[in-house]
């Protein structure tokens, strides 16, 4: 699997670095000896939080290293693979570099927003894990764009069997033809729609056929809008999980931006005051 | 199937397909407000509060409610600053290469940050004396990207001492060190010269394991560790009174330090087990009758005659009769009042019955002189002069004086104009000035309240008040290992007696703990006393 190879990648080569920075990070702190108690300014602190900052400057280029579509340099894969790993490592890494010592200043500020990023970056694994499989799953093998040719397919007959039946159901067709499929920002993160026009035209026609007794035009009607009640409600639910897997990146880029203007703020201000 | 290009529900999936859009906008406006708070705002208000202000002044509407309150942060900062040290601060060499200004003399820190803007930037909390200031950054990071200067601390800490003498010149390895070389602030509450208590004593080996390396010129030995390198003790020795010239001389096993005092004191005689006869009987004496320790615990109230001694050693004068005692003090004063009292008698025609009942007294003799009772002079045949004449040779060379004091006779007249000019006069060899034993170190001797102090100084077998009693290096070898730790024995570093600032004097504090340091900053005429 594809979303496998991310964390497998070169058989956990990663991991591995990754795992022995934090083990060389957390053996150096456990040795050293302050002068005072921890804190980013012993000679620990610092060289804890240069590679913490280069860290972070060069897991930012991923974003550009992924747009580069001519680049050789490594794998995208490769490049996503060690992106996680060291990621999950800086918090190791600036964690120590702090020495413990948090408080209301621009420093935990830095921190915190690097806490966020991490953890919507793991929230961003986890998706990628998850749910492409359940999505692919959801549409029975065929694609949002088939899905939308059926639709436009079934509101055309729909129009035709409509057109020999009295004008509030012309209407209704109409209507339901126009349903949207999905209501509002908001609609996205739910597979339902509120007062949809498509679930109206089911029910009418429901009711309809129990009132006056089930015409085969009747019939066919009913039956067309409800096979398009129950694709918008495949799309629904296929669009919700596309959304619930496209959010954490809403959080974990522009954060990442937030810590980048922090992070040179904590830089400065500690050579500013020094 | 082809479809038509503005078909509603190809648009809204095309629509559906994009991902969640905003990453972008987000991005920017999160990095831009917080490159103006963390950033822009403080980095401003710091170093160019004035353009900020005249910025303030051409925004409509801003300008009357801002900028009454920079002036009010500003005024509140200024208040809680503390007065420039009223003589410039002592020149020293360090990295300070910023001529700083100087208002009258004084250094005065640059003006604080506009409404404080830079709290932002505050890595953690100050220690607590410099918590006043904790807001205004500018009291001691004056200048941008360099580190605290010396200037800045000695605005209030002016007297803090070197660790060398300046006038012993340069100093390889601590010429150019700085104040924050050891003292780091937001690192805590606690005083900073508390929180280097467990660092100290590995710094001061890494200089003075080889010292000539650093001081060519030093009369220091090497140490690097109090169990197993360092010199035996010194003892600050005067000479002989009154010039009483200073000179530190080697303890050595076997051989006892005298320094001349000027006093006949046996310590073993009045310290003996068996006790000792006194007006109130005999009584057993104990160290603490002479040495009262002061409240800081460091030092003793000087042993004086009037408080120590006088209670047995009193200097009658006329004891058969009264309580009468010469006073204990220049030698035309005792001749004064002897010639003074016998003129009373005199005239008086004998000396009305004392009211009190006489003391007993002690009479001192030199083993091997025969005990002779104080005599009367009142009744001796012969004027006023020749019976103060023989009271006063009685007390100054066969009861009272020469007890303690060297006496020898001295020819001619004494101090014109006064009373006891006329009689024969005597001179009282100068005694010993109080001095400091060990000035390089400090002993607390109320954290030892629970050793007897005869374990570390030998005064029960001390016959002679010449006899130097302070302790060699084994007698606290007995307790104290080095930093290494050593069964049942105390772990001590460098800073347990030592203080890197010198003079390593009186703390202002009663604390027990690390007097040394604590006495380093707070010198008595330091800026701050606890």
């Amino acid at each position: 699997m594809l979303h496998e190879n991310l964390l497998k990648f070169a058989s956990f080569r990663y991991l591995k670095v990754a795992t022995l920075l934090v083990l060389g990070s957390v053996g150096a702190y456990l040795w050293h000896t302050p002068r005072t108690i921890p804190n980013g300014g012993t000679w620990l602190g610092y060289t804890l939080g240069t590679i913490g900052a280069v860290l972070i400057l060069w897991l930012m280029f991923f974003g550009l290293r992924k747009r580069a579509y001519r680049s050789r340099l490594g794998t995208v894969k490769g490049w996503l693979s060690a992106h996680v790993y060291l990621g999950l490592s800086l918090i190791v890494v600036a964690t120590l570099h702090t020495g413990f010592q948090f408080g209301w200043n621009i420093h935990t500020l830095a921190y915190a927003l690097m806490l966020g990023v991490i953890f919507s970056g793991m929230w961003g694994v986890y998706v990628y894990f998850r749910n492409p499989v359940l999505m692919s799953g959801m549409l029975d093998g065929k694609t949002v764009q088939q899905l939308g040719g059926s639709l436009r397919e079934i509101d055309a007959q729909s129009r035709k069997i409509a057109s020999n039946l009295s004008p509030d159901l012309q209407a209704l067709v109409q209507r339901s033809s126009e349903a949207a499929i999905v209501g509002s920002l908001f609609g996205r993160f739910r597979a339902q729609v509120i007062g949809c026009p498509t679930r109206r035209a089911v029910g009418v026609l429901q009711q309809r056929a129990k009132a006056e007794g089930a015409s085969k035009p009747l019939r066919d009607l009913l039956n067309l809008q409800f096979r398009r009640l129950s694709q918008l409600d495949e799309i629904r639910s296929f669009v919700k999980l596309k959304t619930w897997t496209d959010l954490w990146l809403l959080f974990h880029v522009p954060l990442s931006f937030a810590l980048l203007a922090t992070l040179t703020a904590h830089i400065v201000s500690v050579f500013f005051y020094w | 199937m082809q479809h038509k290009e503005d078909d509603p529900i190809t648009a809204q999936i095309k629509n559906l397909q994009r991902p969640l859009g905003g990453r972008r906008l987000l991005s920017w406006g999160l990095f831009v407000i917080a490159a103006v708070v963390a950033l822009l705002l403080p980095v401003a208000s710091s170093e160019h509060a004035d353009e900020l202000k005249v910025w303030v002044h051409k925004v409509p509407g801003l300008a009357e409610h801002v900028l009454p309150l920079m002036a009010s942060v500003e005024q509140a900062f200024l208040a809680r600053r503390p007065d420039p040290a009223v003589k410039a601060p002592a020149e020293r060499k360090s990295h300070d290469d910023i001529h700083a200004p100087l208002v009258g003399g004084a250094y005065v820190s640059p003006p604080p940050t506009l409404l404080g803007l830079d709290r932002v930037w505050n890595p953690g909390p100050l220690a607590q004396a410099h918590q006043p200031w904790a807001n205004d950054c500018k009291v001691c990071h004056s200048v941008p990207f360099k580190q605290v200067m010396d200037k800045d601390c000695r605005t209030c800490h002016a007297t803090i001492g070197d660790h060398v003498d300046a006038k012993a010149g340069e100093v390889h390895g601590l010429s150019d060190r700085s104040c924050t070389s050891c003292h780091q602030d937001h690192q805590g509450e606690f005083g900073l010269a508390t929180q280097n208590l467990h660092f100290v004593g590995r710094d001061c080996a890494e200089c003075h394991r080889d010292i000539k390396r650093a001081m060519p010129a030093t009369h220091t030995e090497n140490v690097a560790d109090f169990a197993t390198q360092h010199p035996q003790f010194r003892v600050q020795l005067a000479g002989p009174p009154p010039a009483s010239a200073l000179t530190r001389v080697r303890l050595a096993p076997g051989k006892t330090l005298e320094e001349p005092t000027g006093l006949k004191f046996p310590h073993d005689v009045h310290l003996s087990a068996k006790g000792i006869d006194s007006p109130k009987g005999t009584v057993r004496m104990e160290c603490a009758n002479c040495h009262v320790l002061q409240p800081d615990g460091l030092r003793f109230v000087p042993t004086n005659m009037k408080d120590h001694c006088q209670s047995c050693h009193a200097l009658k004068l006329e004891p058969q009769m009264s309580n009468r005692e010469v006073p204990h003090g220049p030698v035309p004063e005792v001749l004064t009042a002897l010639r003074e009292f016998y003129a009373y008698v005199a005239q008086q025609g004998g000396l009305p019955a004392s009211a009190e009942p006489l003391t007993r007294t002690i009479q001192i003799t030199r083993p091997g002189e025969p005990q002779a009772l104080p005599r009367s002079f009142i009744d001796l045949p012969g004027g006023v002069r020749e019976r103060a004449a023989s009271a006063a040779t009685e007390l100054f060379e066969k009861t009272s004086c020469v007890v303690c004091h060297e006496v020898s006779r001295e020819a001619g007249a004494g101090l014109a104009g006064t009373p006891g000019s006329d009689l024969p006069q005597w001179k009282i060899a100068p005694v010993q000035s109080i001095h400091e034993w060990m000035p390089k170190s400090v002993f607390n001797h109320t954290a030892h309240a629970n050793e007897a102090c005869t374990d570390c100084h030998q005064a029960e077998h001390s016959k002679k008040a010449a006899e130097v009693l302070m302790p060699r290096i084994e007698v606290c070898r007995d307790c104290h290992a080095g930093t290494a730790p050593a069964a049942n024995k105390i772990t001590s570093d460098c800073g347990l007696c030592h203080g890197f600032h010198q003079p390593a004097r009186l703390p202002v504090t009663a604390k027990l703990t690390r007097p040394a340091l604590l006495s380093s900053a707070h010198s008595p005429d330091g800026a701050t006393a606890r």
